[in-house]
């Protein structure tokens, strides 16, 4: 499709009936001279005698397509490829393009204007990605108009809000369009050197306070209940007044009035009875950004591991699982055991996680040092002496697992992490062992590695990062789609213009060298 | 210079044996006869020519006193004037038209009527007249004085030797000679006669009664050719204007020529004007003879 920059040059094509006049007027150069012009009149022609102009000089063609070359070039005639357009959108998912403005969320604003802007921009290959997962992606090519809208609203309903993972490089080849409400500090970041062709930024609001942190551990005293604590933060810039209200189930056991200025944190401290499975906080009245004025965290980690316990493992390491806090033992099975501790012979098959004490009749002392090989937290922190050890060669090592504590020479403990099952190969009733302050420890260590989680001091814990909740659009650049598309896809042709200009003023020069020659060959001639 | 323009070299190509030649068949052209009227002076200077006394008429108004015959007069009781016998000799100009259209074409016309010219006041001198020439546009631009003898025509040689058609522009007027011309002097008026009415309105002023009037038109062969194949315009030499042409307009321009032709040698035959013509590059004894078969033959 033709375009043209400037096309109030294109009024010049209006001087081509004055060169054509002008042609008219000059010399002929190709008139013969007769003795009495009047023996040719035509009269069919009816040429008045003295009134009848000659006909245009034919260079005048030439010249007029020169001139309207030219004109068209300062007109700057171009070539729009349209068809050939690919748009790659970049939609920002986080959370705080769910602020709901003017009864409409951000994101749903963002999915309008998108749908507008790619209806302006005209036919193009578009596909839609989600800035959080780059796999998600939409193609709206065949659409347009509400339908395009609809496919796109219906598809990011589909997703949750989700923090922005930045794509490392954007493809070059088309253009890449971000949809966000600036807010997020590593978008943010990003779009500045990405090399984005167009941005459609949305929100205007600015206040928002969020509760970012949940958390709930074990109370020592008293047994039945939890410590709890919150943390809210105003991200806005004026003073927020809330009340913030935690339910335990669905039990209300704290309720508080905030007044928190712009840019700080509040942390608030409650109990929670240690039979609530669910602790959530809220903040009220809601305010634009909803979704982080409630948090939530599940409790169930805080309560004791079910372990059944193998009585012939000997009442130390009985007595170590019965004062363990976390811990609550029992003989038999049920769906509620988690850990297995079971002791001599064959490792029964359990569905739980399991510890086996291999118990033999030999117990051996442990040459060298011991160190464990597991990067689990805090094994490196645990120091255990070779001297306290005492190992049964004779026990049957297990077909598979992974070495967990070893000797220089022999392996005490091994892991399968598939199993969730701990062979121990250590006697942890002998007596250097069972003295020694670590032993409860080492015993916690254990039941920790096989059930894959903490039981000691277990916290549940729901954070939310500060930038989610940021709603105030940072210092973005907008960057207009047209004035790209146009330098992208757009083929000035007004170089290749003025150069068939060039060569129409040669070939005019040419010409009238040509003719000068010949008519100063005629006159000499007539000299 | 070219050939076409050099009338020296035209002049040159006319032999006085050629001359001699045709001045023997001088008298054929009308030129040595006695004049019809009666003239108002009773002789020339000229030697072995005396006057021959004709008759006493009435003095008219506005004549010469100085004609009165006294005596006569006197035993009549009313004046009276004396009349000669005109002489044989009589006095002519050559009329040479010397327009932009007599160079046109490859310029034969005008050697060849410059050849004619100095012909013509070859045999006129020969016959004993007396001969002037004027060289005329849309003005007079040359005149060589009545003169007779052989040192009138290397006058008049000389002076066709060193002439030219105008190269543009100007425009053939032969009436701008009406007041140049003496009354009573004959005219020979070489021209192509190329405007529209044939110059039949000139050619009327410069008739007078007792005037003799040879015309030759004189064209060229290529007159109404198109020297370029594909020409779209011709131009007027002598006018600038410019005309645009389409394919057979020389064909239709032979025609109007023939027919502008007709006219003028209708208009001759009326008016008594001894008219013949020519085309270059004829040669001009050639066309010195069929001009006077022409008077001849009327």
């Amino acid at each position: 499709m033709l375009s043209f920059a400037s096309p109030v040059w294109l009024t010049g094509l209006a001087i081509i009936p004055l060169i054509w006049w002008l042609h008219r007027l000059g010399d002929p150069g190709s008139a013969t001279s007769v003795s009495a012009a009047f023996l040719f009149y035509d009269p069919v022609q009816e040429i008045e005698p003295g009134h009848a102009l000659p006909p245009a000089n034919p260079l005048w063609i030439l010249r007029a397509t020169l001139f309207s070359l030219l004109v068209l070039a300062l007109a700057g005639m171009g070539w729009v490829q349209n068809s050939e357009r690919n748009i790659a959108v970049w939609f920002d998912n986080s959370l705080s393009m769910h602020a709901i403005e003017d009864g409409r969320t951000r994101k749903a604003v963002a999915a309008q204007r998108l749908a507008a802007a790619l209806d302006e921009a005209g036919p193009a290959n578009v596909e839609i990605h989600l800035l959080s997962d780059h796999l998600e992606k939409l193609h709206v090519s065949a659409l347009a108009g509400e339908s395009r809208l609809e496919a796109i609203s219906r598809w990011l309903g589909l997703h949750i809000p989700a923090a922005p993972q930045m794509p490392l490089k954007l493809p070059r080849e088309v253009e890449n369009w971000l949809v966000s409400d600036g807010a997020d500090q590593t978008v943010n970041t990003w779009m500045k050197t990405a090399g984005l062709s167009h941005t459609i930024t949305v929100g205007s609001m600015t206040e928002n306070t969020a509760v970012t942190a949940i958390m709930a551990r074990r109370a020592l005293q008293p047994a039945t209940q939890h410590h709890g604590s919150i943390r809210v933060k105003n991200l806005g810039t004026a003073d927020s007044k809330r009340t913030l209200t935690v339910h335990a189930d669905e039990q209300v056991i704290f309720s508080e009035e905030l007044q928190i200025t712009p840019g700080d944190e509040t942390f608030l401290n409650f109990r929670i009875p240690t039979h609530a499975q669910l602790v959530k906080a809220e903040l009220l009245p809601l305010d634009t950004l909803s979704l982080d004025d409630t948090l939530e965290a599940d409790l169930g980690m805080l309560g004791p591991a079910i372990v059944d316990f193998d009585e012939r493992c000997g009442s130390h390491l009985g007595a170590a699982l019965r004062a363990h806090p976390g811990l609550e033992l029992h003989n038999g099975t049920g769906n509620l055991i988690e850990l297995s501790v079971q002791c001599g012979g064959a490792p029964e098959t359990s569905s739980s996680a399991s510890i086996f004490v291999h118990n033999g009749n030999g117990d051996q002392a442990v040459e060298g040092p011991v160190h464990w090989h597991q990067p689990e937290p805090g094994l490196n922190g645990m120091f255990l002496d070779h001297k306290w050890l005492l190992i049964n060669p004779e026990s049957a090592k297990p077909p598979s697992g992974q070495t967990l504590l070893s000797s220089p020479d022999m392996e005490l403990a091994l892991i399968d992490k598939r199993a969730s099952a701990v062979d121990v190969f250590m006697n942890l009733e002998s007596a250097p062992v069972v003295e020694r302050l670590e032993y409860p420890l080492l015993v916690n260590m254990l039941v920790e590695i096989a059930l894959a989680r903490p039981v000691l001091d277990p916290v549940a814990r729901e954070n939310r990062s500060i930038d989610e909740s940021r709603i105030a659009r940072l210092s973005v650049t907008d960057i207009n789609a047209s004035q790209f598309a146009t330098k992208q896809f757009r083929t000035n042709l007004a170089p290749y213009l003025i150069a068939f200009a060039m060569l129409f003023l040669l070939a005019d020069i040419l010409i009238s060298l040509l003719k000068t020659t010949a008519v100063k060959k005629d006159t000499r001639s007539i000299a | 210079m070219s050939e076409w323009l050099n009338a020296s070299a035209a002049i040159a190509s006319v032999s006085e044996r050629d001359l001699k030649k045709m001045a023997r068949v001088a008298h054929l052209l009308d030129i040595g006869q006695p004049a019809i009227g009666s003239g108002l002076r009773p002789h020339r200077t000229r030697s072995g020519q005396g006057t021959e006394f004709l008759d006493f008429r009435e003095y008219r108004s506005g004549e010469d006193i100085r004609r009165l015959d006294w005596r006569i007069s006197a035993k009549r009781g009313h004046p009276y004037i004396r009349s000669y016998h005109d002489e044989l000799s009589a006095d002519w100009h050559l009329c040479l038209d010397r327009s932009a259209s007599m160079g046109a074409a490859d310029g034969s016309k005008w050697a060849l009527a410059v050849q004619l010219a100095a012909a013509f006041a070859y045999m006129l001198l020969h016959a004993g007249n007396r001969v002037g020439m004027v060289q005329f546009s849309s003005r007079v631009d040359n005149l060589c004085p009545l003169g007779q003898g052989r040192l009138q025509y290397v006058q008049i040689a000389n002076q066709l030797s060193n002439s030219e058609a105008v190269r543009f522009g100007g425009d053939s007027l032969p009436s701008t000679m009406s007041t140049t011309l003496k009354q009573g002097t004959h005219l020979v008026l070489l021209s192509d006669f190329l405007k529209p009415d044939a110059m039949q309105a000139d050619l009327r002023k410069l008739r007078s009664p007792g005037r003799k009037i040879h015309a030759v038109q004189v064209l060229s062969k290529s007159e109404t050719e198109l020297s370029e194949a594909g020409t779209t315009s011709v131009r007027d030499v002598e006018s600038g204007e410019r005309i645009s042409v389409s394919p057979g307009a020389s064909v239709r321009a032979l025609e109007r020529l023939r027919t502008c032709h007709s006219d003028l040698k209708s208009f001759c035959e009326r008016n008594g004007i001894q008219l013949s013509s020519c085309s270059a590059p004829d040669r001009w004894q050639d066309v010195m003879l069929r001009h006077i078969a022409v008077v001849t033959n009327a």
